[in-house]
């Protein structure tokens, strides 16, 4: 069974006049879908519409045949939900907050829950340490324990929101790795602010920032419609100010102690640039830069 | 300046937040409900309402409650950081201990002092605001009272209060521990007071270690004079004082350690402390344990989720529940607690112990299942204040955080998002906390049993534990529910916390100061039942279950309410909220409002049909209204000349299954005045229908007032001098359902009992009617009434109101198999119509109070001389029986000796179900309550037996002379009683036993009162009746002789045998007792009766000498004064030259007096003096007054040590 999120027109302005959604229509297919945007711009919302914990002032959201916003239940049946931020009970050990979930979901049978229960925790390696309260649990161990809790019943849906953000390193590629799998049966909701979160896993992304949605497109095909327009060059602080008036810099980064400007242009823009095999980033940055008041237009001819 | 600014900080958060102000705000009702209680008290009674003394036990009272909201700032102030996962933050901060915490404790501290300083203020602005009701008992203002009750009381008790609360939040590290404090203070106070004081007698100790300060304050009331009151400022008093410091110190001690204690690490906020030694070095070696990197298995592991099957329909539901359940009582009782449980029991069986004792006065009982179960913690309705408290508060925690409990972990994304229905989740946390208090009274009653097992009673009946406690669980099940209900509705912790607490408190203390009365409008009350071991649960069990459905109805319509507002997901705001509930308002949420708001209608319909259709209800205003109305109208008639009563014969039927009784009878009256009456006025109850009442000659019926139960009568032809009448009236009881209050007991279906006098119609206006309430006349513009006649009203003696003797006649008619009990002979007794009857008749005059009873009884009989003697008991109630014949049995034979005549042919004693162990003795017939028969002298620790002489006290009654209703009436009963029951117990037992009886009579000295009281002459209270008069009368026995005091009594009862007015008065024995005493001994008769004389004697040295002629020379260095207080407490030395008895002792036991080598009267004066003797043995104590005759607040020191001076002087 093969299942599409479907968001239409999804609008949610909060009590504070904060408006955290704007108009927000998305059509997701199974597979590993990124939502990359800074903080604030409405990832953590849209999240929490998706998994049955908010409601919004307007729109649809369907997932398959089953209208999420009125059909909660239903929704929860098929959903997997890893909050951005959570905690866990301290004094309760992984296998019997586990197993608690497990009944929650639905699993009742002994056997069917045990067999479950192991299997996440073998897959999440969090076995060994199973029977540890988990106010013992470092942060990334944290969660793997939310996965194996987000993984239980066999979602259809599984919404990730920042999950890798206070990871090191080592857990980060051990928890991609681990999502990288599920896409192939379930529609996979990755909502990060780091960008590699998507370039390694996604093969589709959106970009959101101040609740509207700036682009939705396949990572490669992005990196693609800018290839041959990104340049760079060094820059001194005293410049940066002149550059940014003559062009459109997305990005400026700090290599070995120099920084290296980022520019955007149809052609190179002056002798000390070179070009730049782009990369997500640049993707994220220039349609950034554009949201944020540059009057630059990616060109639609420039598709290959 | 950083500690400044800690407490700058933490006053400007708690006061922007709006809970703040709403626990601010709730504060003022029980604070105004409470000072305007205080009100109308002082203007029912005699201390005025500013009085200093009062202002200084409302702060400490008002301060406590206080202190249950400072305990909600104090456990946040103390824990937010943990909550809010600041602390690391905050730790981080370069911020020293000191300001850390006590930046936040000063901040608190400012607010509960703020919070405090409201209770002084409304207790000057409510008289204020209504001077109509404060007219006459409000003083003029004294600052300094509202001063030293602040800063001597308040303010102290709110740094200890506040330190205590705070700490415990701080150490545990959860803000609901403070509550704990709370609780903590209470016990503390309850406890020092009960046994450091109570029953250790070192109250000096207890005032010194009660943290509250209530102790002091509570002494000061019991030893002032009362016109103290009014006037006399607590003032700085040394020991006050001294408590003061104690516990500021300790307060103090508390906080630094606590500093000390703080964990600053904030590594592990989410690990409490008590684990934390156990898990952190688990923890780390699992997490380092771990294997790098795994993504390698992870691919090579085929498929990713294991696909479960998943359980819908009732079967699912049912295990996520029983998850949820589960989950639950991991919550509010982890694993850990239960290692408290045995500790539970313990502390149940000594509160049950403690409880016991209680129960029996002092004196040991049996530890019956019946009794055991009133003892049981918190569910107990007799438990003290403090456990009750407790017993609320811990639902209320435990609720609190039971809603909050996903929130508080933020594990709320993962559980909502669980596709669990609301339903499920809100029902799994409800029998979670169910399960947990079911289980914690499960616990209790373990403790129970083990405390009957302690005192060796096997006969445990669990049947009947788990009858009592189904009923007794029913409340704080229905309360838990509330909590949980309001929790959620409420969606904001410390609000929701805050109205729980004050829809649990309201009704314990607020209710009837705001006039709400009807128990349908006071949350969760039920009609008071008890338990009776002969009557079981009847007549109460059908009125509570209506109730607890009532209650549980409005529990379901709350609970679902609840589940339209369960809480799920982020919306937060009011708007969002209301959004969701009418979405979710449709299909099952719905129809479990509709129903249950239905099943409230319903309910409370059949409920308001019992108390207000099928009984009248009045509040007790409109109650005393009526009592009003009937003195207005009917009071001018009160000197209006009438018959008086020599003769009834009745005629009873109880119908004991169907809680009805009737009395067909005839008053035979005659007019013994010498002028002729022309009108009846016959008094009728209100408690019972009266359906008929037909005079036997031409009269017309004026007034017939059933309301108010009166009815006037004018005689066609006066009713001449010597001429008699006869009434014959019909009334008739049944329990129509159940009314709001006092459910009548008087036919039940086992162990029916009425006084007659509450139903039939009596003669002439009653002024036993009248309102006694000083503030309750006033306001009914009812002149002043004095409680009682003083001594030297004239008219006293002659009011026969209730005083006629008359003779009897009684068939009563009862269930098959009951044995029916009225006073007189039974001379006969048959079956008819499937009915038990019996016959009895008097054969001498008896009292006007007599009673009815009908039950399964077991007789137990014996003669003495020509009198039958009879106990009629409960069959299973046999322990003390076979005590209670031979104490009636050699009191009649001894008191007939030392009196006259017993009057009657039968005497009996008969048992009825009812509360407590009292007795009552009416002529010829003494009954008692159920827990007397379970009096259990063998273990009397005091070595008395209580049952003896408590059934010789009320035998004793049958030989006093008939008082007049006037000051001193109780020394002519009760003090008579005791009195002539020491005779007999001495006979029985020996003088060494009546020794001990005295000691523990005496104890009622050695506890702290007021000096201040009229003399014997006008006594008028049961300190006076039961215990200072016996010891007057017990000295006049020793000092005049047995034989005479005995004379001038029988005397006495002789001049007065004819019950007829004038009734004796105490001036009358005081005349008889002045007959038989030696002018030697008048002036110490009138210290004993017409003063209120202290002596003050004490023994200082003692010292001895071997003469030459093998004795032994003691000279003994005494002390003595005599002092006379007056009503206002004034002390008057007096110049003594009274004869008081010195003795000189052997060595004895340990404790225990030696024998006793010199015992004789001495005429000692005022001032120090020395006696010497010469005894033939070695002495080893001597002194002054040794056997405690002469009315000493002070006896232990009376008796001293003999010091060896010839040894010395060698």
């Amino acid at each position: 069974m093969r299942m599409e999120l479907q968001i239409r027109g999804v609008s949610k302005t909060y009590s504070n006049g904060v408006r955290a959604l704007d108009d927000v229509s998305l059509t997701i297919a199974p597979g590993m879908y990124g939502l990359l945007g800074p903080n604030g711009a409405g990832k953590s919302t849209l999240m929490r519409i998706l998994a049955t914990l908010q409601d919004p002032d307007e729109g649809t959201v369907r997932l398959g045949d089953i209208d999420v916003l009125s059909e909660k239940e239903r929704t929860r049946e098929v959903l997997g939900y890893l909050p951005q931020d959570f905690g866990l009970y301290p004094g309760v050990t992984a296998e019997s907050l586990l197993t608690h979930f497990a009944v929650l979901e639905g699993i009742s049978h002994r056997t069917d829950r045990k067999e479950t229960v192991e299997a996440l925790l073998r897959r999440t390696n969090l076995w060994d340490v199973r029977s540890e309260k988990l106010g013992t649990y470092s942060g990334g161990m944290k969660q793997r324990f939310g996965v194996a809790v987000a993984l239980l019943g066999d979602p259809r849906l599984l919404i990730v929101d920042e999950p890798t953000a206070g990871l090191d390193p080592v857990e980060r590629v051990r928890f991609l790795n681990l999502l990288s799998e599920l896409g192939e049966r379930s529609v996979v909701l990755l909502s990060t602010h780091i960008v590699e979160d998507v370039s390694e896993l996604c093969s589709h992304m959106a970009v959101i920032d101040r609740g509207r949605i700036l682009l939705e497109e396949e990572p490669f095909r992005a990196i693609e419609q800018i290839r041959g327009r990104i340049w760079r060059r060094v820059v001194t602080t005293g410049e940066l100010g002149r550059l940014e008036r003559e062009h459109k810099v997305i990005s400026t980064r700090l290599l070995a102690g120099r920084k290296i400007a980022h520019v955007f242009a149809d052609a190179r823009p002056g002798p000390a640039f070179e070009p730049v095999q782009p990369d997500l980033k640049d993707v994220y940055f220039s349609v950034m830069a554009d949201e944020n008041g540059r009057s630059v237009d990616l060109p639609a001819e420039s598709q290959p | 300046m950083k500690w400044l600014e800690m407490v700058r900080f933490e006053l400007a958060h708690q006061l922007r937040r709006k809970s703040t102000w709403l626990l601010f705000g709730l504060f003022l009702f029980p604070l105004v409900g409470v000072t305007n209680e205080r009100l109308i008290t002082a203007r029912n009674g005699e201390i005025l309402y500013n009085a200093p003394l009062l202002i200084a036990e409302s702060g400490i009272f008002m301060g406590v409650v206080a202190l249950l909201i400072v305990a909600l700032m104090a456990g946040d102030a103390a824990t937010r950081d943990v909550q809010t996962r600041m602390e690391p933050m905050m730790h981080a901060a370069p911020v020293g201990r000191a300001a850390y915490l006590g930046g936040r404790f000063a901040g608190v501290l400012i607010l509960a002092a703020l919070l405090s300083s409201a209770v002084p203020l409304t207790h000057v602005l409510v008289p204020l605001l209504q001077p109509e009701a404060a007219e006459g008992v409000v003083g003029p203002l004294q600052t300094m009272a509202y001063l030293q009750s602040y800063l001597m009381l308040m303010l102290p008790n709110a740094f200890i209060g506040t330190a205590l609360l705070f700490c415990f939040a701080a150490i545990v590290r959860h803000p609901m521990a403070s509550w704990v404090g709370v609780a903590v203070l209470f016990l503390a106070t309850q406890l020092t007071g009960v046994y450091v004081g109570g029953i250790l007698g070192r109250w000096e100790l207890a005032a010194l270690i009660d943290p509250l300060g209530w102790i002091p304050v509570d002494l000061m009331g019991r030893t002032w004079a009362p016109p103290e009151f009014n006037q006399r400022l607590i003032g700085w008093d040394a020991g006050l004082l001294a408590n003061r410091v104690l516990w500021i110190t300790m307060a103090c001690v508390l906080l630094f350690l606590t500093l000390r204690r703080f964990d600053f690490g904030g590594g592990a906020p989410a690990i409490r402390w008590w684990q934390r030694n156990r898990l952190r070095p688990a923890g780390l070696g699992g997490a380092t344990a771990l294997p790098v990197d795994g993504p390698a298995d992870v691919h090579r592991t085929p498929g990713i989720v294991p696909v479960a099957r998943r359980v819908h329909g009732p079967l699912g539901r049912l295990s996520q529940t029983l998850s949820v359940v589960r989950d639950s009582v991991r919550e509010i009782a982890p694993r850990w607690t239960w290692l408290g449980a045995p500790f539970l029991v313990l502390m149940q069986a000594v509160i049950t112990l403690e409880g016991l004792a209680r129960a029996g006065g002092g004196a040991p009982v049996l530890p019956t299942t019946g009794l055991v179960v009133q003892t049981l913690g918190p569910v107990a309705g007799n438990a003290p204040p403090p456990v009750v408290l407790v017993a609320i508060l811990l639902p209320i925690v435990l609720a609190g955080e039971l809603v909050w409990r996903e929130r508080d972990n933020r594990t709320a994304g993962l559980v909502h998002s669980a596709p669990v229905p609301d339903g499920v989740l809100w029902f799994g946390k409800l029998l979670g906390l169910w399960l947990v208090i079911a289980g914690l009274h499960l616990l209790l009653a373990m403790g129970g049993m083990l405390a009957q097992v302690w005192l060796g009673w096997y006969d445990l009946d669990p049947m009947l534990y788990a009858r009592l406690l189904a009923l007794r669980l029913v409340t704080p099940l229905l309360f838990s529910l509330f909590a949980l209900s309001i929790h959620v509705i409420v969606n904001h912790k410390v609000v929701g916390h805050a109205l729980v607490l004050a829809l649990a408190l309201g009704p314990l203390i607020l209710a009837e100061s705001f006039g709400i009365e009807h128990p349908m409008l006071v949350l969760g009350s039920t009609p008071d039942w008890h338990y009776s071991d002969i009557s079981g649960f009847e007549p109460f069990l059908g009125a509570v279950l209506w109730f607890d459905l009532y209650w549980t109805a409005w529990a379901l319509l709350l609970a679902s309410v609840a589940w339209l507002f369960w809480v799920r997901g982020e919306e937060r705001g009011t708007g969002g909220r209301l959004r969701l509930v009418r979405a979710r308002c449709e299909g099952a949420r719905a129809a479990a409002v509709g129903v249950s708001a239905t099943l409230v209608l319903l309910i409370g319909g059949v409920v308001f049909y019992n108390t207000n259709g099928l009984n009248e209800y009045r509040s007790g205003d409109e109650q005393a209204d009526a009592f009003a109305e009937y003195e207005r109208r009917y009071g001018q008639f009160d000197d209006v000349p009438q018959p008086v009563l020599v003769a009834t014969e009745l005629a009873v039927e109880v119908y004991a299954g169907r809680g009805e009784g009737e009395i067909r009878g005839v008053h035979h009256l005659v007019n013994d005045s010498n002028l002729p009456i022309d009108t009846l006025h016959v008094a009728t109850s209100l408690q019972v229908e009266t359906r008929a009442v037909e005079l036997d000659r031409s009269a017309t019926a004026a007034v017939v007032d059933g309301t108010l139960g009166h009815h006037i009568y004018v005689l066609a032809e006066p009713l001449l001098p010597g001429d008699s009448l006869k009434l014959t009236w019909e009334v008739h009881h049944a329990r129509h359902g159940f009314p709001t209050r006092s459910i009548t007991t008087s036919i039940v279906g086992n162990g029916s009992f009425f006084v007659v006098a509450d139903w039939i119609p009596l003669i002439g206006y009653q002024p036993g009617r009248e309102l006694l309430g000083r503030a309750q006349r006033s306001e009914r513009d009812l002149p002043e009434r004095r409680v009682i006649p003083p001594l030297m009203d004239p008219d006293a003696p002659y009011d026969r109101h209730a005083m006629d003797y008359l003779d009897l006649a009684v068939t009563v008619g009862t269930t098959a198999g009951q044995i029916a009990v009225a006073p007189g002979e039974l001379v006969q007794s048959w079956t008819e119509e499937g009915r038990s009857y019996f016959r009895y008749e008097t054969t001498a005059p008896i009292g006007p109070g007599y009673a009815i009873f009908s039950a399964d009884y077991e007789v137990s009989r014996e003669r003495w001389g020509s009198v039958d003697i009879e106990v009629l008991h409960d069959p299973a109630h046999t322990a003390n029986v076979p005590t209670m014949i031979r104490s009636m049995k050699a009191s009649l034979k001894q008191l007939t000796e030392r009196f006259g005549p017993f009057p009657y042919e039968v005497i009996r004693m008969v048992e009825y179900p009812a509360e407590g162990g009292s007795l009552h003795s009416a002529s010829a017939t003494i009954w008692y309550r159920e827990l007397f028969s379970l009096f259990d002298p063998e273990r009397d620790p005091r070595r008395i037996d209580m049952p003896f002489a408590v059934v010789a006290h009320e035998v004793a009654h049958q030989f006093q002379p008939v008082p007049a209703r006037m000051e001193g009436r109780v020394l002519l009963s009760e003090s008579f009683a005791w009195y002539a029951a020491m005779g007999v117990i001495e006979e029985e037992f020996g003088p060494e036993h009546l020794g001990r009886f005295l000691d523990f009579m005496r104890t009622s000295y050695l506890r702290p009162r007021s000096r201040a009281d009229v003399a014997l002459l006008r006594a008028n209270d049961a300190f006076l009746g039961y215990r200072k008069g016996p010891f007057a009368m017990y000295a006049l026995r020793e000092y005049v002789g047995e034989e005479r005091v005995d004379l001038a009594w029988r005397r006495l009862r002789e001049r007065h045998a004819s019950h007829e007015p004038p009734f004796a008065t105490s001036l009358d024995l005081y005349r008889e007792l002045q007959e038989v005493t030696p002018d030697s001994l008048r002036p110490l008769l009138g210290d004993l009766l017409e003063r209120n004389t202290f002596w003050e004697l004490s023994a200082e040295e003692a010292t001895v000498a071997a003469t030459e002629d093998g004795q032994w020379r003691v000279t003994l260095e005494i002390r003595a004064r005599k002092i006379v207080v007056d009503t206002l407490g004034t002390e008057t030395g007096m110049p003594m030259d009274d004869p008081v008895e010195v003795g000189v002792f052997a060595a004895g036991a340990a404790g225990v007096e030696g024998p006793t080598l010199y015992l004789r009267v001495h005429r000692l004066q005022t001032g120090p003096q020395t006696v010497t003797i010469t005894v033939p043995r070695r002495p080893a104590r001597a002194g002054i007054d040794p056997r405690h005759l002469l009315i000493d607040v002070r006896p232990g020191d009376n008796v001293v040590d003999i010091l060896d001076s010839s040894s010395a002087s060698k």
